[in-house]
């Protein structure tokens, strides 16, 4: 309790910066795992901006509602609306590279799903992983 | 046998209650972005609360005044206006959240946008309330509360490993972002420290008649109780961490969460709409109530779930309006994620306020006689205060830069 005491103190200099880094964090988790390599993060010359973190994360969140759906895990209305917000929220970060063109994707599949076809799913699917 | 019975029935009511929207989204965002890098802040969290749940009772029980009650007692009224402003405006934020996490979780399952949902849930709740007794909500809705066991089951079968979850037990820093990886902590512990839960406990004591002899009960309801409900919060967290962690998955809309137990197959997701409507639903009526006791206690009017609705007029006109509000807040459509979490960085920001009275309280031979606060529970609460102070420092700026 007194390092958690402690290390709340030291808050205030974290607003700036200057912490010493953590033994790990799930940033670098995600990078020794496979996600789908559309929300892939780049290169580490190129670190994440906040719009790069949210389209990967809304990218792999299609993917696994699609995934989910086709596996009978999800209803219907759920895999739509989130597809739909997943779209919207990609569209959103235009500073991001590649967002309209994902966004794009993740509609392809919407549009599999709203007409139950499992096989266009399973298609833009895979257009979602290059 | 029947001590027994009421331990078990005690500690079942307090894990039904203790998880419910915040904990549920603090910790699934915790858990998305820093695996379990944050279950220290649950385990701290739970810990506070633990011993000022304790101390609650214990109030109630040898003194038979709730928390409310006894501070508008020692220090007045107009002190007692503010803890009662600010707590109760940070509960009714606290309730438009738990409104709308019934909402969502019926959004989920029918597909009809959540804010359509929130005058039918606020009349159930307030239905249930104007009905109901307290010993109706305080088991029925709670048992049907332990469905959130489904997340302890979820962890335990990912197999998560074990010396992560040790190395998640200690603060560590964070790589990256420090400002947002402070403000889940601080929302974490907003969400475990409410003031409405031992404002509720100790209600709740007075309704149940404990007096002297439920001390041992109080302890041991208030440490298994806050136990176990702290645990499903971690395995909430755990779960997150092993599902979405590796996926990159941030989540930043209950859409998100809801795919959290699809790893338990065609059931997860069901699971996870139950858990989220029943465990939202229970703490939505004891929100309500704990506001209502602590309007109720402080103006000195006649109040309690088990006296009828006539008699106590005030009490429950009180609470009538504090549903309609919160129902207006969710009705709005305002993002139920942002309104919880700014809920529990508020929370965070009122603690001193809440938690300063039980050191006078907890010492004050009047109130507790013999059974007066040691050396340990004393220190216990003035680490709670330099925590809750600190806490109330930092919590509006980290949602200002670390909340996006």
């Amino acid at each position: 309790m007194p390092r958690a005491a402690a290390s709340l103190v030291g808050l205030t200099l974290a607003l700036g910066s200057g912490f010493s880094p953590a033994p790990q964090t799930a940033t670098q988790a995600q990078t020794s795992t496979s996600s789908p390599a559309a929300a892939m993060p780049p290169t580490p010359a190129q670190p994440q901006t906040a719009a790069d973190k949210s389209v990967a994360s809304w990218m792999a969140t299609a993917a696994m509602v699609a995934d989910a759906w086709l596996d009978h895990k999800v209803p219907r209305a759920y895999a739509l609306r989130t597809l739909q917000t997943a779209a919207k929220r990609v569209r959103a970060q235009s500073t991001a590279a590649g967002a309209e063109r994902r966004a794009t994707a993740v509609e392809h599949l919407l549009a599999a799903i709203q007409q139950d076809a499992d096989g266009d799913a399973r298609r833009a699917l895979e257009e979602l992983r290059p | 046998m029947k001590k027994i019975f009421e331990i078990a029935l005690g500690v079942v009511t307090s894990v039904g209650g203790f998880l419910e929207v915040g904990s549920l989204a603090t910790s699934a965002q915790a858990g998305a972005e820093y695996r379990f890098q944050l279950l220290w802040a649950v385990v701290l969290g739970t810990l506070c609360l633990t011993f000022l749940t304790e101390m609650s009772g214990r109030l109630a029980a040898v003194s038979g005044h709730t928390i409310p009650a006894a501070m508008r007692e020692r220090f007045g009224f107009t002190f007692f206006l503010i803890p009662l402003t600010l707590v109760g405006l940070v509960s009714l934020l606290v309730l438009a959240s738990e409104i709308g996490g019934v909402c969502l979780a019926l959004q989920l399952a029918t597909g009809i946008a959540f804010p359509w949902w929130a005058s039918v849930v606020a009349f159930a709740v307030w239905l249930l309330l104007w009905k109901g007794t307290f010993g109706l909500i305080e088991y029925g809705v709670s048992l049907l509360g332990l469905i959130t066991v489904a997340f302890v089951v979820a962890a335990v079968r990912l197999r998560p490993d074990i010396a992560e979850l040790g190395r998640g037990l200690l603060p560590s820093l964070p790589r990256d972002d420090p400002a947002h990886y402070w403000y889940i902590a601080v929302s974490i512990l907003g969400a475990s420290i409410t003031p409405y839960l031992f404002y509720f406990y100790s209600s709740g004591a007075v309704e149940d008649g404990w007096n002297e002899s439920h001390l041992r009960l109080n302890r041991v309801v208030a440490t298994l109780g806050m136990g176990f409900g702290g645990g499903l919060a971690a395995a909430v967290l755990i779960v997150a961490g092993l599902v979405f962690a590796p996926q990159s998955i941030r989540i930043e809309s209950y859409e998100q969460v809801a795919l959290i137990l699809t790893p338990l197959g065609r059931a997860g997701f069901w699971l996870f709409v139950a858990a989220l409507g029943i465990a939202c639903f229970a703490a939505a009526l004891e929100v309500t109530l704990a506001m209502a006791y602590m309007v109720a206690q402080g103006m000195g009017w006649n109040w309690g779930e088990n006296v009828k609705p006539r008699r106590a007029a005030r009490f429950c006109a009180t609470y009538t309006v504090i549903v309609a509000l919160a129902a207006v807040i969710v009705v709005t459509g305002v993002d139920p994620l942002k309104l919880t979490l700014l809920a529990m960085a508020l929370t965070a920001a009122t603690l001193p306020v809440a938690v300063v009275p039980f050191l006078f309280l907890m010492n004050d031979p009047f109130y507790v006689r013999e059974h007066r606060n040691g050396w340990l529970g004393n220190g216990v609460v003035l680490a709670i205060i330099l925590l809750a102070s600190i806490l109330a420092v930092v919590s509006i700026p980290l949602q200002i830069v670390g909340g996006s």
